[in-house]
């Protein structure tokens, strides 16, 4: 027992299950649960002859509902590595953002630049051990010593190493485009219109994905993150709009004055006044 | 059923020109039978962000109380008010941390940043931010208010077109919503006052 | 044998919240309510394990030996009961917590919970030293 107390150390966070059981009666008795916003997504990603392009759509759905016309799917991981996310938002979102933190720390202890097999290795670790209960698919590229590194991150855990590779509800629209024009030792204005193309094709071909073209280009020692390189689908706002010629009926108004700031000026002479 | 339909709820934000607006409707039911005609869905977090809770009205609460604990702390830790950007990332992370037995609750944030520049954004129950330049909005009318705030919204509104456009949007769509109604609820923040307005709407 | 004259008391936070934590049962305390939920403690405590036996592996068992008491004499060094809680950071640099980075560090922080009680220094010390029941600190979830 005595070596038992040692272990008494300050307890740590970490997900919190309390919910789950009145959660899961809720659901026995009919009630069901909220579904989660998703990125149905066409995301991408191909080895040039120079580095590595990742490439996304803009769309998240909820459902059938278009719930943001322009989120960001290519998240950043280290400044030489980027990772575009598919599957639930809210786990593409904190896993990559979790890692990336890892990394930097990482980083601050060897004094060296990020591989790309580090950031695989702590992202499919932490994937396998939820057992798929997290759910992101990921695409993962960049440039490291010890060259280009493209990767798929499936959510159970499993990876691959390819030159290059498709996910999300769109990937057989995009892996067409791919299967017929990859080549090896692309040019980077091709590989960026090869991207877009195979891009282009998931807006088009899968309602999961729409809106624009999010491109980033990994290169040894430069990085160049393209947010909406093209707008197929611009938005247009009625101009004039709409005048409401009744007025809707208000029952009881309050206005509250925001006091003001004040600024001090740290160092100066603010206190005389 | 899904449990988001238990309340009834409707919510909705935009942007003006420095000023953001944020409403929700008055009902809280019991599936079809309403409870409560005067409930309370957005709440103050000090005097530049507001944020509104759609979904189940428990949950609405505690999530709103543990929020308000988390920005009192932030408060004393740091000697400031939180930005909203900041405040995003706290609800985004409270919500993440019930990723396998989540509140039911869509929150919608709203707030004015440094310089006054307005913020808006939504999430869904897990946590997963979703950033908007124009409109937000959550709840169980969502779809029609989607669709309202999509012909109505126009970019840099003034404080009172706003609250109009925002007031018209709210009403037209929970009309076509049987779950959320009895009027509304408006805020109109701008760099220099908070305007609150209860608005009159269809009582069945 | 001096341990065993000391009263056993619960390490980490109380389990028996009904409201909270649901009606104790066999299958319930196994099972836990979700699926992950039994898996997702007892990883951090298997990878412990499996990294041991690499270290056993490569360098011996009395590397391994020699870092599990440096563990146990680091985990001893902790403040009184009370406001502050330890930071660890011996034992963290040990085990290389300091490095890692996971959702435990910013995800339901203990420190940041709304069902803090300030802990009663005196009962703290008193479940630490042996002396009485319950675990040092009663409201940490």
């Amino acid at each position: 027992m005595a070596s038992k107390a040692t272990t008494d150390v300050p307890m740590k966070g970490g997900f919190n299950f309390d919910l789950c059981r009145r959660n899961e009666m809720l659901a026995n008795k009919g009630l069901r649960g909220p579904s989660f916003l998703k990125t149905g997504t066409t995301i991408v990603g191909l080895i040039f002859q120079d580095g590595v392009i990742l490439g996304a759509d803009t769309r998240a759905t909820e459902g059938p509902i278009v719930a943001d016309k322009n989120c960001e799917k290519i998240h950043y991981m280290a400044p030489n590595i980027y990772c575009c996310g598919a599957g639930t938002a809210a786990d593409t979102e904190a896993v990559t953002d979790m890692v990336s933190s890892q990394l930097k720390l990482h980083r601050y202890h060897t004094g060296r630049e990020s591989r790309v097999v580090t950031a695989l290795t702590l992202l499919k670790t932490h994937l396998f051990s939820y057992q798929g209960y997290v759910s992101a698919a990921l695409v993962l590229g960049g440039v490291d010593v010890t060259g280009p590194h493209l990767h798929t991150i499936y959510p159970h855990g499993s990876t691959d190493t390819l030159p290059y590779a498709t996910m999300g509800s769109g990937s057989l629209a995009a892996m067409a485009i791919f299967e017929s024009k990859y080549r090896e030792g692309l040019s980077k204005d091709e590989g960026i219109k090869l991207v877009a193309e195979a891009i282009l094709s998931g807006v088009f071909n899968d309602l999961g994905s729409g809106s624009n073209v999010d491109i980033c280009i990994i290169t040894k020692g430069h990085t160049e993150y393209l947010r909406n390189h093209m707008l197929p689908n611009p938005r247009t706002y009625p101009q004039k709009g709409y005048s409401f010629p009744k007025r809707t009926e208000v029952l009881l108004t309050k206005i509250t004055p925001l006091r003001e700031v004040v600024e001090v000026i740290e160092g100066g002479d603010a206190m005389e006044e | 059923m899904s449990i988001f339909e238990y309340n009834g709820s409707a919510l909705v934000a935009m942007v003006g020109k420095n000023c953001f607006a944020i409403a929700s409707d008055r009902r809280l039911g019991v599936q079809l039978q309403t409870i409560a005609t005067d409930f309370q869905r957005i709440f103050r977090i000090h005097d530049k962000v507001f944020i509104g809770l759609s979904g189940l009205g428990t949950d609405v609460q505690t999530l709103y109380q543990r929020l308000v604990f988390r920005h009192k702390l932030y408060q004393l830790r740091e000697e400031r008010d939180m930005k909203p950007e900041t405040f995003a990332s706290l609800v985004s992370a409270l919500l993440y941390e019930k990723r396998f037995g989540p509140y039911f609750c869509q929150p919608v944030i709203a707030g004015l940043g440094d310089d006054d520049k307005p913020f808006i954004c939504t999430m869904d129950s897990i946590g997963a931010k979703e950033l908007a330049k124009d409109f937000v909005v959550a709840g169980t009318a969502s779809e029609s208010l989607y669709g309202a705030c999509e012909a109505m919204f126009k970019p840099d509104m003034e404080p009172e077109e706003l609250f109009e456009t925002i007031s018209q949007a709210l009403i037209s769509s929970v009309d076509r919503d049987c779950l959320s109604g009895w009027g509304g609820h408006v805020y109109v923040v701008t760099p220099t006052e908070v305007t609150e307005k209860i608005l009159k709407g269809r009582m069945d | 044998m001096e341990a065993s004259k000391t009263i056993a008391h619960e390490i980490g936070g109380v389990r028996n919240d009904a409201f909270r934590f649901g009606l104790q049962g066999v299958k319930s305390d196994i099972v836990g309510s979700h699926p992950l939920e039994s898996a997702y403690h007892s990883t951090k405590v298997r990878q412990e394990e499996m990294k041991r036996k690499v270290l056993a592996n490569t360098y011996g068992s009395a590397l391994p030996m020699k870092l599990e008491l440096d563990r146990q004499i680091l985990s001893r060094f902790q403040r009184p009961p009370g406001a502050i809680p330890s930071s660890m950071v011996g034992l963290e640099a040990l085990t290389g917590g300091l490095e890692d980075f996971a959702f435990e560090d910013y995800l339901n922080d203990p420190k940041d919970s709304e069902s803090f009680r300030p802990v009663d220094t005196h009962h703290g010390m008193e479940v630490r030293l042996g002396l009485s029941r319950g675990p040092v600190c009663p409201s940490f979830i």
